[in-house]
């Protein structure tokens, strides 16, 4: 189908035209989370849903984190589809077993009994001011469970195709978005068939001295720094891997192949990161023999994220991080 | 009390002797070193198992535990994939890649032992929303052992069902330790349930070693949920033959605790019952004994000529 | 114990030996207490021996294109931090190091045959690939140094980025003209540099020669020798030069400031030499290639740079060496130079003064030459001919003023390194004239 028509909205107003389109294609969908219904959201992303869906389907819970997760897996494992919403994506510590030791092991350990097609939105990242149990990026937590789909879209148009493809795949999928781009504008395709691949990995922005590879706001400070970068005629490919997990590393392999250096940052604090990952399968890939400089992570420093403005923002790579990252990579610092 | 047909009689006698000869011939098995896993047996436990199922209607659900041989019996799984899974056979339920922790048949409404304690509470609660959103009019019953009443997601469970009225019968079997830990000391009430209310949901406590209370309490108790009036919590105090697992030198309890409950062994209050009320004759009797030992042996029969998983299946079924 | 201790980390490359090795024997406590106890031992004998030393720190990259060519990686200088070799160090060997057998790049073909095909346009280098094709048949007839010209690999085209002269550079490297002229310019401009009347290599050193060589006609033995070694010289090398002009206002006031404090310390005055002899021996370290010796058909680049300096006496020219340049401060070079000249005036030197240079500086600014290129001091890959010290109007800090400015030029031996690496020498030493303060540091 044609993808021509595009529409200008929030990031956040792409995860809720998704899921409602979804919702509306297929009966089997139900959202489930605390105070989405009536008070539209946390963060007013289901404001309008309890409208058109009425209470059975978009369905108020207690505080019940564990239950919620729970739930939704013996739901989607007995023929729903839910989608559940984490008010913080630090919350779903409290929802682990359900998670890890139920929906993502269900399809392997029954030996390909039961599908497990539900998703998890987790409101993720720092850069609010919520303080350390509520700015956490845990995805690197989540990665390391073998069943489990995690992504996370940058842009609203990426946001609409993801939450759509999450929702329509058969596996448990950790949908992370970032609290900080709820506001972001953007051109999304209006197309209600529209998604985007998961487990595809895209080059944002072509060049050929850099590979940086970023996800989630980091991805639009990566993009700023490789715009001033241009200016001094360094030009940075930029690799936003989408689905973290499991992760196409083709493109990024490729990439570095090409440019024989690369970056690779996220705001999840460094020590165990999905960085961590990504750099480990680049050296054990082909692209080993053509780096030409050393590997830089940008990650989190290991902290808990602070509250104070300035400290929070200190946590977090920021665009300098990387353009000194390039310039160091070129050898130019 | 709920009149009980011959059929629904045999049906009963003959599982519960079918779970029984089952755990002796895995005890069998693991001392061989024929089945790999530690296994966790329910002797003395069939009746709750068995018999509660037998409760059921056909669509029915059922989420098991780690102590779930008899359940999975009394929920109508087949004795030779359920033999061919613990000795971790390609023809097992899940292809020898759960084990005795993991048995599951979903499509049949079983979703699956659980090696968590207490991981199947909130896992029945989606199974139940899917029948109440659905309207099959099918109920969910959820099995679970005394110590996992003290893991949150019983109490989180328990609450989400009873405000969402969602159609499940949580079955508690109270075999009176938490593995080592006497029930006296991880608890401060005297019945579990007693914890129904706080959920403003009913609850009862009975005998575990009684079939016949079993039947009529879950009967009810599945009529009760299936009518959209809410979850029933019921205890049911029973007594394992066995240690905790295979490695439990059972130092926590004596002899005669487990003689006094021999005495009220599940099988032998069932044949008793048959004999007094002659149901059956003794050659009858005998005949269902001797089927559910073959059955039994063929099973083992059956798991021990199953091939072994390709080594290539190890990368299967990660994601559906 | 001890050798079993240390035997799995020297095979560490196999992964399998390790994993034979139990875990006990892999972390023996006391064992380890042992081998440290040896390592002591040894360390009261010898100075410590640093792993580090014994391997060349390059990039896997560099390491890949080294081992498709055949090249010891040890041998290369590298321009990364701490000398790391980069792929491009690698490159500008496989490109220039007719050694290696079974790789052609277009590049190659080009150096090996006619300079007059990219005459007036360096970008004639990357000409499409018939013509490359083409000059690789020419290279072969005319039994230039590469053994076994190959059709092209694909791969090879990718390192044409190598080569591109960077528009951003404010001088750009252009190829010297047709060969033949070439020799002879030079030629004529060197005969005559040994025997100018005028006596002194610096205009300020205090001693004078007075004496004068009566003809300069006359070919000394000396003078053969020097005359063949420049013809072999222009004969063997392909040149190219390189030009750019320093404002030396900065390195004036400076001089003036520091001179008599660096005088009390070294007890010679300081010239506008030393400023450029220090500047010279750091670009060197941050562009090694310019600082190898082709001989024997190698490349072998030099981890320190020993600069000889031409100074002409009375009857010859000779170049005397400052050895270790590059860990010298100032007032050291200062004192260096001074005492190198002192000594090449009274003749009291012995050969090992004049051996072993890495680099060669060749000054004619005291004769008033704005501008000239001297002929490479075999076996060096490169030397930097300086011109005179004028006034010029220059535009600085947008405003037109008079500046004191000079011409420096680098001829360099193609087959050693490319225009690219010379323009970031020539850059190098440009930015360190231009700011003279950090030299004294």
């Amino acid at each position: 189908m044609e993808i021509n028509e595009m529409k200008k909205m929030t990031y956040r107003d792409a995860i809720r035209l998704g899921m409602t389109e979804e919702m509306r294609r297929d009966d089997d969908v139900i959202f489930l989370g605390e105070d989405i219904g009536l008070y539209g959201g946390a963060f007013g992303l289901s404001e309008g849903m309890l409208d058109e869906f009425g209470e059975a389907r978009v369905m108020d819970t207690p505080i019940t984190e564990a239950a919620i997760v729970g739930t939704a897996v013996g739901a989607a494992a007995t023929g729903l589809r839910p989608v559940c919403e984490m008010m913080f994506m630090d919350f779903i510590t409290l929802g682990m077993d359900a998670l890890v030791n139920q929906g993502a092991k269900m399809h392997y350990m029954f030996g390909g009994q039961a599908a497990v097609p539900m998703v998890l939105r987790l409101p993720a990242g720092s850069g609010s001011g919520a303080g350390a149990q509520h700015s956490q990026s845990l995805e690197a937590w989540l990665c390391h469970v073998p069943g489990l789909k995690v992504v996370t879209p940058s842009t609203p148009a990426q946001a609409k195709g993801l939450i759509k493809a999450a929702i329509r795949d058969n596996n448990p999928v950790c949908f992370i978005e970032h609290k900080m781009l709820y506001k972001m504008e953007g051109l999304v395709p209006v197309d209600d068939e529209f998604t985007i691949e998961i487990g595809k990995t895209f080059v944002e922005r072509p060049g050929k001295d850099v590979t940086i590879v970023t996800y989630g706001t980091l991805l639009h400070k990566a993009i700023e720094a490789a715009e001033f970068l241009a200016e001094e005629g360094i030009e940075v490919e930029i690799i936003n891997p989408v689905t973290l997990y499991p992760m196409d590393m083709k493109p990024i392999v490729e990439s570095v192949i090409k440019t024989g250096r690369l970056i690779v940052a996220h705001e999840a604090s460094k020590t165990g990161g999905v960085g961590g990952e990504i750099v480990a399968r680049v050296v054990e890939s082909e692209a080993f023999d053509y780096l030409n400089a050393p590997i830089i992570r940008l990650g989190g420093l290991d902290v808990p994220i602070p509250y104070n403005k300035e400290l929070e923002a200190a946590v977090v790579p920021q665009r300098n991080d990387f353009v000194h990252g390039v310039y160091r990579l070129l050898n130019r610092e | 009390m709920i009149e009980l047909s011959e059929e629904i009689l045999l049906r009963m006698y003959y599982k519960m002797n079918q779970a029984r000869f089952f755990e002796e011939k895995v005890e069998d098995l693991f001392e061989k070193g024929l089945i790999y896993e530690t296994t966790y047996l329910s002797k003395g436990e069939e009746a709750t198992g068995v018999v509660s199922c037998l409760a059921l209607e056909k669509g029915d659900l059922a989420s098991l535990t780690h102590r779930g041989h008899s359940q999975a019996i009394g929920f109508g799984l087949d004795v030779n994939m359920m033999m061919a899974e613990l000795l971790g056979k390609a023809t097992g339920y899940c292809k020898g890649k759960g084990g005795s922790l993991h048995i599951a048949d979903v499509e049949n409404g079983n979703i699956g032992a659980n090696g968590i304690v207490g991981g199947g509470f909130t896992l029945s609660c989606g199974a139940a929303l899917t029948q109440k959103y659905k309207k099959t009019g099918k109920v969910v019953l959820c099995f679970a052992g005394d110590g996992a009443t003290n893991e949150g997601s019983f109490h989180e469970a328990l609450n989400l069902a009873s405000v969402w009225k969602l159609p499940i019968v949580f079955l508690i079997e109270n075999n009176l330790y938490g593995m080592s830990m006497p029930v006296s000391k991880h608890m401060n009430i005297e019945n579990i349930s007693d914890r129904s209310a706080s959920y403003n949901i009913p609850g009862l406590t009975i005998d575990g070693t009684d079939f016949l209370e079993i039947y009529d309490v879950m009967t009810k108790s599945l009529r009760y949920a299936r009518a959209g009036r809410g979850p029933v919590l019921v205890e049911a105090k029973t007594y394992r033959y066995n240690g905790h697992s295979s490695s439990d030198a059972q130092v926590y309890r004596n002899k005669e605790e487990v003689q006094k409950w021999q005495k009220k062994d599940p099988l032998l209050r069932f044949v008793n019952y048959l004999h007094e009320n002659r149901v059956f004759t003794d050659k009858q009797i005998q005949t269902i004994e001797d089927e559910a030992k073959t059955s039994i042996e063929h099973a083992v029969e059956f798991a021990m000529e199953s091939p072994e998983p390709e080594i290539t299946t190890v990368l299967e079924d990660i994601y559906a | 114990m001890e050798k079993e201790v240390i035997s799995p980390i020297e095979k560490s490359s196999s992964s399998e030996i390790i994993a034979e090795k139990s875990a006990k024997e892999l972390l023996p406590d006391s064992s380890q207490e042992k081998a440290q106890e040896e390592i002591q031992d040894e360390i009261e004998l010898k100075p410590e021996p640093d792993p580090r030393l014994e391997k060349a720190r390059a990039t896997p990259a560099a390491r890949r294109v080294a081992r498709e060519h055949q090249i010891n990686i040890q041998t290369i200088p590298g321009s990364g931090p701490n000398g790391r070799i980069q792929i491009e160090d690698v490159k500008r060997m496989v490109v220039f190091s007719p050694g290696h057998s079974g790789y052609s790049s277009p590049e190659t073909a080009v150096i090996g045959t006619a300079l007059e095909e990219i005459i007036g346009n360096p970008e004639n280098v990357f000409s499409d690939p018939i013509k490359e094709e083409i000059k690789e048949e020419k290279s072969e007839k005319r039994e230039t140094k590469i053994k076994k010209p190959v059709a092209m690999k694909p791969a090879a085209r990718n390192n044409k980025s190598e080569m591109m002269p960077n528009p951003k550079l404010d001088f750009v490297p252009f190829v010297e003209g047709e060969v033949e002229p070439l020799r002879e310019e030079i030629i004529v401009k060197s005969v005559p540099l040994s025997s100018l009347e005028k006596t002194s290599f610096e205009k300020t050193a205090p001693e004078k020669n007075e004496q004068q060589s009566e003809n300069k006609t006359i070919l000394t033995e000396k003078r053969k020798d020097i005359a063949e070694r420049m013809v072999r010289s222009n004969l063997e090398t392909a040149v190219i030069t390189l030009t750019t002009e320093i404002d030396m206002t900065e390195v004036k006031d400076l001089r003036k400031k520091i001179s008599k404090k660096i005088e009390s310390q070294a007890h010679f005055r300081c010239t506008y030499t030393d400023f450029l002899l220090m500047a010279t021996a750091r670009a060197l370290m941050k562009q090694p290639i310019i600082n190898s010796s082709f001989e024997n058909d190698e490349i072998i680049p030099h981890a320190y740079a020993n600069l000889g300096f031409a100074v002409d006496t009375d009857d010859e020219m000779i170049i005397p060496v400052i050895k270790n340049a590059q860990d010298m401060s100032f007032v050291e070079m200062v004192k260096r130079r001074g005492e190198t000249l002192k000594s090449v005036k009274n003749k009291y030197y012995t050969p090992e003064n004049l051996e072993g240079s890495t680099f060669t500086i060749s000054n004619l600014g005291m004769y008033g030459i704005l501008e000239f290129s001297a002929i490479i001091n075999q076996p060096n890959g490169a030397i930097l001919s300086v011109g005179e010290v004028v006034q010029r109007v220059r535009v600085h800090q947008g405003e037109a003023v008079i500046r004191s400015v000079m011409k420096i030029s680098l001829n360099l031996d193609r087959r050693v390194a490319d225009g690219m690496a010379g323009a970031k020498f020539l850059q190098d030493v440009k930015a360190d004239m231009e700011n003279p303060s950090l030299l004294l540091f």
